[in-house]
């Protein structure tokens, strides 16, 4: 990896790992905003925005390039009592429909983003279904 | 609920609010964009989506790791190969599954000729988009269903094949199918690539409604997120097959399309050329099919370790993503696909404004949208 | 009895004019150019060269003012029902609709979805179910002629043509909200009433 993303990563309080399948840095979430943002000036571009729901909080996964070929991801943490999180939109412009979609299925509020609707469900949905406490029955209707 | 906010044109008039779709034939699927214009200029474009969210990432938690197979093929469902394939790659890679040779060979065949069947879908869509009254389409569709009669006697079935398994595939083909589909792609494809050529840039109506249209620069693009051959119009020439390359790619003489003009036109010249790639690699392939088995002994009731995995292909329309996750048991925790139209498409509300309605539908045709993807 | 009961006797004069309608109808249904999932692909083959639809009379009209037929292909989803229903409502009577693909017959793939409406015919009234996933062209091309031997025997005289097709109430939809519409102008009706009133 290069020197001044692994010093960018570490100076935000990263926990690097790189034995899995591709490099992983948890960052506590206040540091989310600040450590995309360096990472964005420093030239690594953006692939996907998501989120896994750990039941007690919902990991936050965005998957960077570190060069066409290799991707990084940098995960955060949101406590279930609150699914809030600063939001990237700024940051990498992609992330604004990314952030939307986590927030339509999960529940989580982005902080700053410019228009957090709903996007995949109607406009008017209650749920959030991508959380593992809601089940899928086998006749919804 | 739309955040819509009414902007008025200079001049002291008001805007239009516009709706295409989703019932539109142009819009190629059910995507509905609400547009603001003054006069026959777009001010201001949003897109909703959502009117084909099946639900398919919830639906995969309820089904075993192989059942989601026939959940992939339905994402985007002009190049079913490309999903499945996608998914396979994923799973194998968290399992630790290695897949045989000869599977990489099949499974990067099938997915080129699904290129080739999924970029003469958006010539078709595009063409009669602008104007051609179906010209293009009836020619290209044939097309389509001569690589269709292959696809059904390799797999059974013409669009949603369900072939990959996870570590191989599973039907083998044989010499007695491969060779008329090499005669096909060798010989006839080429002269029907020229047609389909003079048919779009080589008609003048087209060009001029096509040219200078839409231009957008490779920064730009890259830093919106586009991924796949709009951005390669652009200049650069990112492709996946070449820079983190799987399958049989890296094994394979052929070149990443590019363009350095970035207008609707350079959008068309590279996907045109893209088929004319596909083809040769197809050969190429054909030609060099290694023997030996085709898919590797899985477990019924797969279970990977717990964990989780990111893997980027290169489908006909970008950069698709799936990102798998495993806590260990049967079915998957979690599925997710990066959708390369997605992102895509959340940089129109940044590129439309300024543009006329003509030509939006222009620009339109150029992402090549499957509306099953964006909305999963 | 009314002028236009009298004329709905069947007699020699409408029994030939309802020979005539039946007769043209049935060789030319025009189906609407609404494709929502894989099985629009499908629809598109067969109105293509290989598996010609327009030997049969039946042409894609992309308007719904135009089309007698809604094909159904593919999956309703919560958002998407709105939208059909108010494209059923602007076709104009008598049309019919088709259910293609196991998605629009229940659902399909997706039957348990939280998104997915179990089949079509939740909200619209269906004369022909195709089933498959996809339906091949031929599968296709067989439902529609047998729609057509349907159409060919109905009859369009008399009051029980008339009760026929479900009418959808043509309300505004619930996806359009009041500010919005406001700010085009729409009021909602007890405010147009009151506005016409006092103007």
């Amino acid at each position: 990896m290069r020197a001044d993303v692994l010093d960018a990563l570490v100076r935000h309080g990263a926990v690097l790992d790189v034995s899995g399948f591709d490099p992983r840095a948890d960052v506590p979430l206040a540091a989310w905003a600040a450590l995309h943002a360096e990472l964005a000036y420093l030239g690594l571009e953006f692939s996907d925005i998501t989120a896994l729901d750990r039941i007690e909080s919902v990991e936050l996964v965005c998957w960077l390039l570190l060069s066409p070929g290799e991707q990084l991801s940098v995960r955060t943490s949101c406590p279930d009592e609150r699914l809030v999180a600063p939001t990237l939109s700024f940051v990498y412009p992609p992330a604004e429909y990314g952030e939307r979609e986590v927030y339509d299925l999960f529940g989580v509020v982005f902080e700053g983003h410019p228009d957090l609707s709903r996007i995949l469900q109607p406009g008017d949905a209650t749920i959030f279904p991508l959380r593992r406490s809601f089940e899928l029955t086998e006749t919804p209707w | 609920m739309v955040n819509f906010e009414r902007t008025d044109a200079p001049g002291g008039t008001e805007t239009l609010l516009l709706n295409v779709g989703p019932q539109h034939p142009s819009t190629h699927g059910v995507l509905h964009f609400m547009l603001e214009m003054a006069g026959e200029r777009v001010v201001n474009a949003k897109p909703v989506i959502g009117y084909l969210h099946r639900g398919i990432e919830k639906l995969a938690e309820d089904r075993t790791w192989q059942q989601v197979m026939v959940l992939t093929d339905r994402q985007d469902y002009v190049a079913q190969f490309s999903n499945e394939w996608a998914y396979c790659r994923a799973v194998e890679r968290l399992a630790g599954i290695e897949v045989p040779e000869r599977a990489e060979w099949l499974r990067t065949l099938m997915c080129e000729l699904n290129r080739i069947t999924s970029h003469l879908i958006w010539y078709a869509g595009v063409t009669m988009d602008i104007g051609t009254l179906g010209t293009p389409f009836i020619y290209a569709w044939e097309t389509r269903e001569r690589i269709f009669d292959f696809f059904e006697a390799v797999t059974g079935a013409r669009i949603m094949p369900n072939w990959m398994r996870i570590g191989g595939v599973r039907t083998d083909i044989d010499a007695g199918l491969l060779a008329p589909m090499r005669a096909f792609l060798a010989d006839d494809f080429p002269k029907e690539c020229d047609v389909f050529e003079a048919l779009l840039t080589g008609n003048e109506i087209v060009v001029s409604r096509m040219k200078g249209v839409g231009v957008y620069t490779a920064e730009e693009c890259i830093h919106l997120g586009i991924t796949g051959p709009f951005l390669r119009a652009s200049g650069p020439a990112r492709d996946l097959r070449r820079d983190a390359p799987y399958g049989a790619y890296d094994k394979l003489d052929f070149e990443v399309c590019t363009d350095d003009v970035g207008d609707s036109l350079a959008r068309c010249r590279v996907r045109l050329r893209e088929l004319r790639e596909s083809a040769r690699m197809c050969v190429q392939l054909i030609d060099r099919m290694p023997e030996g088995e085709i898919a590797v002994k899985v477990p019924r009731a797969l279970k990977p370790p717990a964990g989780d995995c990111y893997v980027r292909t290169e489908s006909p329309r970008g950069e698709l993503g799936v990102f798998v996750a495993s806590d260990g048991s049967a079915k998957p925790y979690r599925y997710r696909v990066r959708s390369p139209i997605f992102y895509n498409l959340s940089a129109m509300p940044r590129l439309l404004p300024g543009h006329l309605l003509a030509d939006m539908l222009v620009i339109f045709g150029g992402i090549d949208t499957s509306m099953g993807e964006i909305d999963r | 009895m009314g002028i236009v009961d009298h004329a709905e006797q069947p007699g020699f004069v409408t029994t030939t004019l309802d020979k005539l309608l039946r007769w043209g109808r049935s060789r030319s249904l025009w189906p609407l150019n609404a494709g929502i999932a894989c099985c629009s692909l499908e629809m598109m083959t067969t109105g293509a060269g290989r598996y010609d639809f327009d030997r049969f009379g039946i042409m894609f009209r992309s308007s719904p003012r135009q089309a007698d037929v809604l094909i159904v292909p593919g999956p309703i989803t919560k958002k998407m029902k709105p939208i059909v229903e108010r494209v059923y409502n602007q076709m104009a009577e008598p049309r019919w609709v088709i259910a293609m693909g196991s998605c629009a017959i229940s659902g399909g793939a997706f039957a348990d979805s939280y998104n997915v409406l179990p089949g079509c015919d939740t909200f619209l009234p269906v004369d022909v179910y195709i089933p498959g996933c996809p339906p091949r062209p031929e599968a296709l091309i067989y439902g529609c002629l047998k729609l057509k031997e349907q159409v060919a025997s109905e009859t369009f005289i008399g009051s029980a043509a008339r009760n026929r097709t479900l009418y959808v109430p043509p309300e505004m939809g619930e996806e359009w909200p009041d500010e919005l519409l406001r700010e085009f102008g729409v009021l909602p009706p007890e405010e147009a009433a009151e506005a016409r009133h006092e103007g």
